[in-house]
């Protein structure tokens, strides 16, 4: 392990793959910092252009903008209390009281301190279990691969914001469009009406773009006539002494933590461990009153958590092919695109791209430090902007990442298509993400049941014969089960109400 | 007072609007019982007693029973709410009142359809640079001295990315 580690340093360091990454991440703080734009979308703005490299500096690209997003979120949380990314909103309690009171450049400095220390944590937990928990995944059959990837909706739609009924259709819905086109077992064609595009299923690019980049412009039109309203006018980072931030050691130590493990919960996402470490820290310290007024653990807590699931979001992606958030998801996207099986082999058939995406994230953390002490001004100043030039260029770019995973115009009508229908979905509270995560596992079910179906001649038992197997179903069964009771319970509630 | 009312007929707004996505729901889960074989394939099951459709349509029973769920949910919600008020009047209210941002987002869709159709038929740069420059004007930029300027430098950069380095055949 130790020793692909060093290898994937030593391809992070080739100046090439380096200034991707030192790029990838500017732009990640960039976009990061403006509301309305977040880390899935700049990573679809970027497929166009990763699809000619090779899979290791595309990868690397798409980390630093994954790893930059992160604290960009914080700028305009502190700054405007209009978070750049939903995880930035919790640091928006704290970090602009604290700038109100003339601390700007001290709650900068407490979230990038934070961010780095969060990220650096939650890299230590993803190294050393990664090799771990893939060893124990390449030895899975069939049968555990289809009920792994089954494990990961089932977990995606019960932590996904919102209700697991919603979940469950955007997951089957999902599923419906993974499985059009050829039959990969039997060679015949499903949902294809008549078109010969459709014979090899919906370009999965074009559902990224759709679901991921469309659907985001046209829903946050609506956010083009707030303003930037600027709560000061010094725009420096001031980092706090090391004495003073290790006296806060109860706050980065909860947040890197939750961070960590939250992050490797498919579904649940950076702003739902913010929110927890926040709580959490806020719940246990000596003066919670001061918490929502300028507290500095009110910053350091969420902006740790926060980048910590960097780290927790790899360990699922790279051993088992689910993903923990929708960054993953795209990313996952780009291993297909590029040839790559992500999945439980991924480890063994990549291992070279996989220890260069963990050197490149603990490195990505340490350019968005530099970069964001050094160019702030600069975030501010197209924090300033009007989104009116922004979203037509975003257009272009998610047009061309379309077209170009093809060269064909197909693509870019289908994630037309599909940018109005998420777009509707995502309105009525479907989680978008949850349609993509079917479109990438359908497959992998289908598949694998189908071979462990046939190596145990249609005997359906082949899923519940041995231990692990017992578990995965047992953790299905009691999230769906908890979830309908606690339906149950909140119609009773309300009814009560009535 | 005025406000909880608001309040109630966006609530009943909502519903509706839920009811609708059920039935889009329904209309995409009973659809795929009759397009999963466009080429009418025989059913015959194989060595894992499963054929072709199996997987699609055990989707679509799962997808049409969840679909069902959540639109008897919806209506349970819709009679609970015994508010009478005319919903296609406050409807097309809710239009009139954010007929702005509807037009741009409809506008959006439009602008990007055009754009798709165009590309390939008309020179890159220039369609690039046409696009943007609407796009700008759609969305309220009304400089058009850097509308010009910058439509023309972002079609520029689009056009020396896109044809001239990663040389896709636009």
């Amino acid at each position: 392990m130790f020793e692909g580690l060093m290898g994937g340093f030593a391809n992070c360091f080739e100046p090439f793959n380096l200034l991707l990454l030192f790029l990838g991440t500017f732009l990640g703080l960039l976009v990061g910092a403006l509301p309305g734009l977040s880390s899935p979308m700049a990573i679809i703005i970027l497929l166009p252009v990763t699809y000619s490299l090779q899979p290791l500096p595309a990868l690397l690209t798409m980390i630093g903008v994954y790893v930059g997003t992160k604290l960009g979120g914080s700028f305009s949380a502190i700054l405007l209390r209009t978070p750049g990314t939903p995880a930035g909103a919790c640091t928006a309690l704290d970090g602009f009281p604290m700038a109100e009171k003339g601390q700007s450049g001290l709650a900068l400095g407490y979230a990038t301190y934070s961010s780095f220390f969060g990220g650096v944590t939650s890299w230590i937990i993803a190294v050393t279990c990664i090799p771990f928990i893939s060893g124990i995944a390449l030895k899975s059959s069939n049968a555990d691969i289809a009920l792994i990837a089954i494990m990961g909706l089932v977990m995606v739609s019960a932590f996904t914001r919102g209700s697991m009924l919603k979940g469950f259709i955007g997951v089957c819905i999902g599923l419906l469009i993974g499985s059009m086109g050829m039959d990969r077992t039997d060679a015949i064609e499903r949902f294809t009406f008549g078109s010969l595009d459709l014979l090899s299923g919906v370009p999965f690019a074009a559902a990224l773009v759709g679901l991921f980049g469309f659907a985001v412009v046209i829903s946050d039109l609506s956010l083009m006539k707030s303003t930037s309203e600027l709560v000061t006018t010094k725009f420096k980072i001031e980092l706090p002494s090391t004495f003073d931030f290790l006296k806060r050691w109860k706050a980065w130590s909860i947040g890197g933590f939750f961070g960590s493990i939250i992050g490797a919960v498919p579904g649940v996402g950076a702003d739902g461990a913010t929110w927890l470490s926040y709580g959490t820290v806020k719940n246990n310290s000596k003066n919670p009153e001061d918490f929502g007024k300028g507290e500095p653990d009110g910053v350091v807590a969420p902006e740790t958590a926060n980048n910590a699931t960097t780290g927790g979001t790899m360990v699922p992606m790279l051993t088992l092919g689910i993903p923990g958030d929708a960054s993953t998801a795209i990313m996952i996207g780009a291993l297909y695109l590029h040839g790559l099986q992500p999945g439980v082999t991924l480890m063994k058939t990549g291992a070279e791209v996989v220890y260069g995406m963990l050197a490149g994230l603990l490195l990505a953390g340490v350019f968005m430090f530099v970069i964001a002490m050094g160019a702030i001004r600069f975030f501010v100043y197209v924090l300033r902007q009007h989104r009116s030039i922004l979203f037509p260029f975003v257009m272009v770019f998610a047009t061309m990442g379309a077209f170009a995973s093809y060269n064909e115009y197909f693509p870019v009508y289908v994630a037309i298509f599909l940018g109005v229908f998420g777009f509707l979905m995502e309105e009525r509270g479907f989680p978008v993400v949850t349609i993509v995560l079917g479109v990438i596992l359908g497959p992998i079910i289908e598949y694998n049941t189908r071979v462990a179906l046939q190596v145990a001649n249609a005997d359906w038992t082949t899923f519940i014969d041995t231990w692990p197997r017992i578990i995965m179903i047992g953790i299905i069964a009691f999230l769906v089960f908890n979830e309908v009771k606690q339906g149950l319970l909140r119609r009773k509630l309300s009814k009560q109400k009535l | 007072m005025l406000t909880a009312d608001k309040t109630k007929k966006e609530k009943k707004s909502d519903i509706i609007k839920d009811i609708l996505i059920g039935f889009v729901i329904l209309i995409i889960s009973v659809g795929a019982f009759f397009t999963y074989n466009p080429a009418g394939s025989s059913l015959d099951m194989g060595t894992d007693g499963m054929n072709f459709a199996t997987y699609p349509l055990g989707v679509a029973k799962l997808l049409t029973v969840l679909g069902l769920i959540y639109l008897g949910n919806s209506f349970l919600k819709f009679f609970a709410l015994k508010e009478n008020y005319n919903f296609f009047n406050y409807f097309f209210q809710s239009i009139r009142d954010n007929k702005s941002l509807y037009l741009k987002r409809v506008n959006t869709v439009i602008l990007l359809i055009i754009y798709a159709l165009f590309l390939g038929e008309i020179n890159f740069l220039l369609l690039t640079s046409t696009f943007l420059f609407l796009g700008f004007f759609l969305y309220d930029r009304r400089d058009y001295a850097l509308m010009l300027v910058l439509s023309a430098l972002g079609g520029s950069f689009s056009y020396a990315l896109f044809v001239y380095f990663l040389k896709l055949p636009i």
